[in-house]
């Protein structure tokens, strides 16, 4: 995976804010996973835009922290969502 | 004429039940063809063979869409999805009594988790000073014996098994299921007659997720939020079909954003359960 990539969220995937958690539930697997408030920002920017360059340009302008890490922990996060299904790499 | 979770279920024709809102006529009908073009599959524990099947697919489901019920050797339901009739016919070992359990305990609350008119939580649920209070726990986890000892302490019962919720004016609501209680979960049985039965839907007022525990453990309860409380609401869902997924996901995030759920420890000591029924009695009066 890289900035090249396009991504989308499944049909079957759903979100929901349970107290100050972020659950995610697949319904095709009935697995359900629970995302910390950077995942959830990320999560966010999947549902509009499936460029991975702007999701990283707008989490550049929201934390202080060195692009690059920002970038490898993006993909990390991402390539964690697609080995549970929870999003689509678009060829 | 009988009553199930809000529903009149008459089993011979009475036509002043039209005047009512919520009603079903059962009508027996060896004509129908049982349809099983779609299946949707179904784990239940009560030994039989079950099959939900439908004339169209689960996922796109349509009104007057056909649904099936079959219940191997003893009973087929047919209904017509958002009519009022429930057709049936017996089998080699179906009788009266299987055909009101097989309906009042498992097909209605298929029927109306399909129609999505409510969400099926498994739990045991009474009234503490008239607010419905719920008791989940994992399997054989003592949701019954504790349901029971508040029944016998004369608390109004809402539901031995299966709790009927919807939403209404941004409130939770329950419903009494129906009048009968199972203390022994003696299979293929409605069990005993409880006459201190719920009689309004209300809000639910708090949900107690019991905790099994070692016999001398000490009792104490405490919230549980966010995924804690998630998983053990999810795990709580009775009715679990792959139909209707995105508003049921939607039901239970409500019911986990506005009804407080409470772990509480579970002395696997039955002369300990009055130490628990008091702690909960002090729990609800805080």
């Amino acid at each position: 995976m890289d900035l090249n990539t396009k991504i989308k969220i499944p049909q079957s995937v759903f979100i929901q804010e349970i107290d100050d958690e972020t659950v995610i539930l697949d319904t095709k697997t009935q697995e359900y996973f629970s995302i910390n408030e950077v995942g959830k920002n990320i999560w966010d920017m999947i549902s509009k835009t499936s460029s991975l360059q702007k999701i990283l340009d707008e989490l550049v302008n929201i934390y202080e922290v060195p692009k690059e890490q920002l970038k490898n922990d993006m993909i990390n996060f991402l390539e964690a969502l697609n080995q549970k299904g929870l999003i689509i790499i678009n060829d | 004429m009988n009553l199930a979770y809000g529903y009149s279920l008459t089993y011979v024709y009475d036509s002043s039940i039209a005047t009512l809102n919520k009603y079903y006529q059962i009508v027996e009908d060896s004509s129908f063809i049982f349809d099983t073009s779609y299946i949707l599959y179904l784990s239940n524990n009560q030994y039989r063979k079950v099959l939900i099947t439908s004339n169209k697919p689960f996922s796109n489901l349509e009104k007057n869409q056909e649904l099936y019920f079959h219940v191997d050797d003893v009973v087929t339901f047919f209904v017509k999805l958002n009519k009022k009739f429930i057709y049936y016919k017996l089998h080699k070992k179906g009788s009266v009594k299987l055909l009101k359990y097989w309906l009042i305990h498992t097909f209605l609350p298929i029927l109306f988790t399909i129609e999505d008119k409510y969400y099926f939580i498994h739990a045991g649920s009474v009234e503490i000073d008239n607010k419905p209070v719920l008791f989940i726990a994992n399997s054989y986890g003592g949701k019954s014996t504790l349901t029971d000892f508040f029944i016998k302490k004369n608390h109004t019962m809402i539901s031995d098994d299966k709790v009927a919720t919807y939403i209404k004016d941004n409130k939770i609501f329950c419903i009494p299921s129906y009048p009968y209680h199972r203390p022994y979960r003696k299979v293929e049985d409605l069990g005993i007659k409880v006459e201190n039965f719920g009689k309004d839907n209300k809000p639910i007022s708090k949900i107690y997720n019991l905790v099994k525990s070692d016999s001398s453990a000490k009792i104490e309860i405490y919230e549980i939020k966010g995924i804690d409380k998630f998983k053990a609401l999810r795990h709580a869902t009775d009715i679990d079909l792959f139909v209707n997924k995105e508003s049921r996901f939607n039901m239970l995030s409500f019911i986990a954003n506005n009804i407080k759920v409470y772990n509480i420890t579970l002395p696997w000591d039955l002369n300990r359960l009055n130490e628990v029924y008091k702690s909960i009695i002090l729990h609800c009066k805080k």
